[in-house]
């Protein structure tokens, strides 16, 4: 379980978070929705570890998060439990697709070079991708760059999945077909997620519950059906991607 | 007032950014006395990537090095020749010994050091500065990697090991190119030019050379790794942080020469 007690993250006179709490229940996807430059993906760094909260705290099962934040950190036991698909994928661009995949486990040690292809294309296949192994980054679509850095993520099993905005820049076939890889992901490793993101479609096929960042807090929250028709101006100019309303366009 | 006010916040703003230098520089060390500590199971883990960087930052310099040395062996020889007969009248036999000293205890090493800074270091920075802008930096971390053991200690360990034996490549080309010219264009035979380089070169002069390469391979690695971290922005921001890591290098190269020149004329 990850609980997020009254973070508060600010950058120069600019305050992102003002006091978020939220609770992820183990195997959940909580979908956090937002406006673009509204946190989100501040927020999500902040769960990984990858930001340290200027307030408040978060914990994991119970346990304080271990930071990520310093260019020496990473090598606390609790990181192999996180997996973090970036937005633009963030793939390592001198190493192939299926270095990129087995990178975690081959610097874990144990598996010989066989064993680390297999599990590769195994976890390529798991995203639908086959025959890109020795390809370079540089050689894939927007799409199968965010499948392998999927890939990327799960090849260690973890026990929570961070998706930053899965769907964005992809057209609307492709941002399905990664919903539904979210979705299968979900039945097959049985981990926590969270999904950042502000495509409404992606919104309601893959949360279990629904939350909204709306001025540095979390505005609304509810499970998914219950969230669609909640009485509430800003939730509902969200939902409805309204430019008139309590949300003002920046 | 103002202008006082704007001095003030440029002096805060300059000592902020040497200490975070000096913390990084202090992390990066600790990584590379953990990463020597246990040299089988890093060799395991990040020989591929050290070994990369050797070929890099040493056997990629080798060309560029090269000529560099051989241009300035001969005009330093060219320039010698012309003092010595014209000037001096004819005390052409001291050649060598003109050529060799000053290579060898600074041309040598700095040019080496400066060459190196504005081939690798630019690299170096672009190519972190790039992978902090689109998250991958952040991606090693998720995935359990230090990015200062996995980019920054074998860069540091490469610089450190290549710039003195580009430095000893550099030497004998250059003397070499002194050579040529005292011997075609100056007409000087081989016995005279090479007569008292071994009685006025000594190891040390030689050595002293090398080792401040080290330091200046260790400068490099540190600017560069610091600056292609800590780049924000975008491509412009890799645009900056390259141009700060290949400026901030040279100008610490030339002012750590001076520094180590002193240091070594007092220990030596």
């Amino acid at each position: 379980m990850i609980e997020v007690r009254g973070v508060h993250k600010a950058f120069g006179p600019m305050r992102v978070l003002r006091g978020v709490d939220l609770d992820v229940v183990d195997g959940e996807t909580l979908v956090v929705l937002g406006s673009s430059g509204g946190g989100k993906s501040v927020l999500l760094k902040v769960i990984a570890g990858l930001l340290d909260p200027d307030a408040g705290a978060v914990r994991v099962d119970g346990r304080p998060r271990e930071s990520l934040a310093s260019l020496r950190g990473a090598g606390a036991p609790g990181t192999a439990r996180f997996a973090y698909l970036f937005q633009g994928a963030a793939l390592f661009d001198s190493l192939s697709v299926g270095d990129n995949v087995s990178f975690a486990l081959r610097r874990r040690g144990g598996m010989d070079p066989g064993r680390l292809r297999a599990v590769a294309e195994e976890r390529l296949a798991w995203v639908g991708l086959r025959g890109v192994h020795d390809k370079m980054p540089a050689e894939l679509s927007g799409g199968m760059r965010k499948r392998v850095g999927l890939a990327r993520a799960i090849a260690a099993d973890p026990a929570f999945v961070l998706y930053d905005e899965p769907t964005t820049g992809l057209d609307p076939i492709s941002s399905d077909a990664i919903a539904d890889l979210i979705l299968s992901l979900q039945a097959r490793l049985g981990s926590t997620s969270i999904v950042v993101t502000h495509d409404m479609a992606l919104a309601f096929k893959v949360g279990d519950r629904l939350c909204l960042l709306h001025e540095g807090r979390i505005h609304a929250r509810a499970p998914r059906e219950e969230f669609r028709a909640l009485d509430d101006a800003v939730v509902q100019q969200f939902i409805h991607g309204r430019a008139q309303g309590p949300i003002q366009f920046l | 007032m103002s202008a006082a006010r704007g001095a003030r916040g440029a002096a805060l703003a300059f000592l902020e950014e040497t200490g975070r230098l000096a913390e990084f520089t202090r992390d990066l060390l600790a990584e590379t006395a953990a990463f020597l500590a246990s040299p089988r199971r890093s060799l395991r883990l990040d020989g591929g990537v050290l070994m990369d960087q050797l070929e890099r930052i040493g056997t990629s310099s080798v060309p560029v090095v090269l000529v560099t040395a051989l241009f300035t062996g001969m005009v330093l020889a060219l320039q010698a020749g012309l003092t010595l007969e014209v000037k001096l009248k004819g005390v052409t036999q001291f050649m060598g010994r003109t050529v060799a000293l000053p290579f060898l205890r600074e041309l040598g090493p700095v040019l080496t050091g400066l060459i190196v800074a504005g081939r690798v270091g630019s690299a170096i920075a672009a190519e972190l500065g790039t992978m902090a802008v689109t998250e991958q930096v952040d991606a090693l971390k998720t995935l359990g990697t230090p990015p200062l053991r996995y980019l920054g200690v074998p860069r540091l360990l490469a610089c450190v090991a290549m710039l003195p034996v580009l430095t000893a490549l550099a030497d004998v080309v250059g003397l070499f190119g002194g050579y040529v010219v005292a011997s075609l264009v100056l007409g000087l035979p081989a016995n005279v030019y090479w007569g008292d380089v071994p009685q006025m070169v000594t190891a040390g002069d030689f050595g002293s050379g090398l080792l401040k390469t080290a330091v200046f391979g260790a400068i490099i690695a540190v600017v560069c790794t610091y600056q292609g971290f800590g780049t924000t922005g975008g491509a412009e921001g890799v645009g900056r942080a390259t141009t700060r890591a290949v400026v901030w290098s040279s100008i610490l190269i030339l002012v750590g020469d001076y520094f180590l020149t002193a240091l070594m004329g007092l220990v030596l």
